[in-house]
This record gives structure tokens, sequence and C-alpha cells, in this order.
């Protein structure tokens, strides 16, 4: 699997390690109960991207059918258990763009496919301080507590046909988890409702719709050129690094 | 994340388990596999048998295992698998013809994944059998391996290995797509 991490912005911030550790402690002296109270914290994601606001979305005048792909990566490696968890919210999110007439999982008449990889990746340096806030956090019995950042990027290919160039968009994002009882709102994060799942889904969502809409505003997008580009960027100017185009050739 | 998003997919998504991980999904298709094949010009085929040769292989066909953890093949076998991708990939290119008297079969010879430290690795071996109106025309044996940084933790560690030995069977339909013996031996007339 291709996957480039250029577009990934190192943050100095609580990986994951400190997830395990705060588990891995919390179950040895409390027993497996306790692991289960992590996964009820408060779930973040990242302000990096956001939703696409109405004024920059690109209009398609005549929707075309697409075959969607989706694949989660760990660290490049595909993970058919994550596909198969997410699979149905990325394939929302397309639907929910308008871009498309149809969207199949099956080959559509012109050849259209959506390539949609999710990675979870691990930035330079992000698990630097993770060992040390997530002992805390377990040696305190989850009272200090940790913001957990976990780094996804996602790249978005599309062929129009069989024939037709790919032309492809990246973006980068992060869900946060809280841990222990007391604890800040991480910055830079906003704080979406349904806990983890809630967070993993609206990060779902917008790691795709938004290299997804700057996509369609690709002059190859569509060959005949019926996309209404808005005069707005296509992804927020803080996620521009990390959405950004990627020249591939066929 | 090593364990960030494996311990929320695994919590929120399957819960907390003993050592046998979940089902897979079934085979499923890929752009570069698709544009494998769709560049490489070959005839409509159909999938024939894809079996484990004997020994190790066949041990391993129906699940692998890594430390504790314990992962069943999908569909039963992981050589089915292999056949199954390959399918799938032809398929979604428009180069599949379950008609055709141009068949390509496979033995998975030789299979492997360990997750080592500090290193992990996964290898993956078979041999292709290509057929064209029931005369052998291709009879090639391929292979390709994987190396990953390896977790001292089993929950990291565990799932980590199985990715890799997992996508050691995406990487072998890409590798015979572009294999030219391949290409050549089911070029289109």
């Amino acid at each position: 699997m291709i996957m480039t991490n250029r577009a990934i912005v190192p943050r100095r911030r609580n990986g994951p390690r400190a997830l395990f550790g705060a588990l891995a402690l919390a179950a040895t002296i409390l027993g497996s109960g306790m692991a289960a109270a992590p996964v009820r914290a408060a779930g973040y994601v990242g302000a990096e991207l956001g939703d696409v606001k109405p004024e920059d979305k690109a209009v398609v005048a005549q929707p075309r059918p697409v075959q969607l792909l989706f694949q989660f990566c760990t660290k490049g490696a595909p993970n058919g258990r994550a596909t198969k968890f997410l699979k149905s919210k990325v394939l929302d999110a397309v639907k929910a763009s308008g871009l498309f007439s149809d969207v199949s999982e099956d080959t559509v008449a012109d050849g259209a496919i959506l390539n949609v990889v999710i990675d979870n990746v691990i930035p330079p340096k992000a698990m630097q301080n993770a060992e040390v806030s997530g002992a805390a956090t377990g040696a305190t019995m989850f009272i200090a507590g940790s913001n957990i950042w976990d780094h996804y990027t996602s790249q978005l290919d599309y062929v129009a046909g069989p024939d037709a160039p790919k032309i492809t968009r990246t973006a980068a994002h992060s869900v946060v988890m809280q841990m222990g009882l007391i604890n800040k709102a991480p910055a830079d994060a906003v704080k979406v409702e349904g806990g983890i799942n809630g967070a993993v889904f609206t990060m779902t969502r917008q790691i795709v719709e938004n290299p997804l809409n700057a996509l369609a505003k690709d002059t190859a997008f569509l060959p005949s050129a019926n996309v209404t580009p808005s005069a707005a960027p296509a992804i927020p100017a803080a996620a521009e690094a990390a959405a950004a185009p990627v020249a591939t050739p066929q | 994340m090593r364990l960030g998003a494996r311990l929320i997919f695994a919590l929120a998504a399957t819960g907390v388990s003993g050592c046998a991980m979940g089902p897979l999904p079934p085979a499923q298709a890929t752009l570069e596999g698709i544009q494998s094949i769709r560049a490489a010009h070959v005839a409509p085929m159909r999938v024939g048998a894809f079996t484990p040769a004997p020994g190790e292989a066949t041990q391993m066909d129906r699940s692998v295992s890594v430390r504790a953890g314990v992962q069943s093949a999908p569909g039963g076998s992981f050589a089915k698998y292999l056949g199954d991708l390959l399918e799938a990939d032809l398929k979604n290119a428009g180069r599949f013809d379950p008609t055709s008297d141009l068949v390509v079969s496979g033995i998975v010879t030789h299979t492997h994944v360990d997750s080592g430290l500090p290193n992990g690795h996964a290898a993956l071996g078979a041999t292709f059998h290509v057929t064209r109106g029931g005369a052998t025309v291709l009879d090639k044996a391929l292979s390709t391996n994987a190396t990953w940084d390896s977790d001292f933790v089993g929950a990291a560690a565990i799932p980590d290995a199985f990715n890799h030995y997992l996508g050691l069977f995406e990487q072998m339909v890409r590798d015979l797509a572009a294999d030219p013996d391949f290409r050549a031996a089911a070029h289109q007339p």
C-alpha cells in the first residue's frame, strides 16, 4: 500500500503507548473490568480538518456513478477488521458528497473508481512522551489524566475510466481520547458526541469528505469538466499542508 | 499508533476477546491490483483451484498463530483467499470470464509469519499455473515477504503481524499481474 506520511505535522503529544500503559497497569491491578472504563472516556477529533463548509463544496452538474474501494491500514498494512468496521461510514461520506449519481462496491458502467485508503500512522516523535503520561495515568488508577492522540492519513485516488489518469488527494487527521478523571480538554481538538466511536466516525467522515471535495475540483475529475469549483479553498487553510494534491501518473 | 487504533477498534468494534482474532472480511479488489491487471493486457480468464502444498502450507492454511493469537483464514483457507483476491481484481478489471479456457490456478508453497523482536517477518510463496485449452502455458513460482518493527507488547504485535501477513496476499496478486512471464502466457490473442 502506498501511503505518504509527508503531510503529517509532527507534534509532541501523548501517544498510543500512554493508552497501553494505562490500560495494562490498570488491568493488572484492578482486573480486566477496569479496562472498559477508558473506552467510555470523552472523544475528540483534531481541529485540522472539520466539515466541508457548504459554500466550499464542489458541485457536479451531471454526476456519474462510481465504484468505491476502501481499505483501512495500520502503519501501511491492510487491516481487514477495521476496514469492515468503517466501510459503511466511508460509503455514507462518499454518498453524502453528492458528487456521484450512484456509489457502488461493484463495477460501474464507465469504469470509474474511487479508492479510499485510511492509514493509522505514527508521526515522528509521537511516542516520546507517551510512556510517561500513560504510566502516570495507570499508576494513579486513572485519576491523573492523559490525552491520547492517534494519527491518521488518507489517500483518495480517482480514475474516471479504465484509461483515465489517476488523480489523488491526501489528508491528515487525528483522534484524541481522554483518559483519567482529572483532565483538561486537549488543545486544537473538537469534542464529539459518542465517545471513542463518535470520534472515530467523525474522523472517518472528515478525512474522506475533505480530500474528496478537493478531488472533485480537479479538472481531471470529470472529462467534461462539469464541476463548479468554489472560489474558496477545498480544504481549510489549517489543513492545507495535510491535504496536498499529489501528482500520480499511472 | 501501534496501540491507539488497534485498541480503539478492538474494544469498540469487536470487544475485548481472548486469543482468537475476529473473522476477516472476504477478499476485495484493490485499485493497485485492478490497475496492474488492466496494464497487463491479459485475456479474460477464469480462476481455478488454489490449494496449499503439503506440509507447512497445509498446516497453516486454515489459521495462523502468532504468539498467543490465532487468525482464521477468510473463507476457511488462505490458499483459497489468494485465489479469491485474484478473482476479485480480475472481475473489477474486466478480465474475468468463468467460461474461458484460459485458467489460472495456484499452489501456496511457503507461508510464514512471526512477531519476533525487534522485527517481525512474514513470507509467502506460491506457484501459479496457467493453462490455455488444457495445455500448460506457465508454471511460475513467486515469493514475497515483509519485515516490520515488532512491538514487545502482544496486544500490538499480534494484530500487526496478521495485518502484514495478509498484506502479502494482495502483494502476491500484484506481483503476478506485473510478472512478464504471466503477461506473455495470458496475453490477449
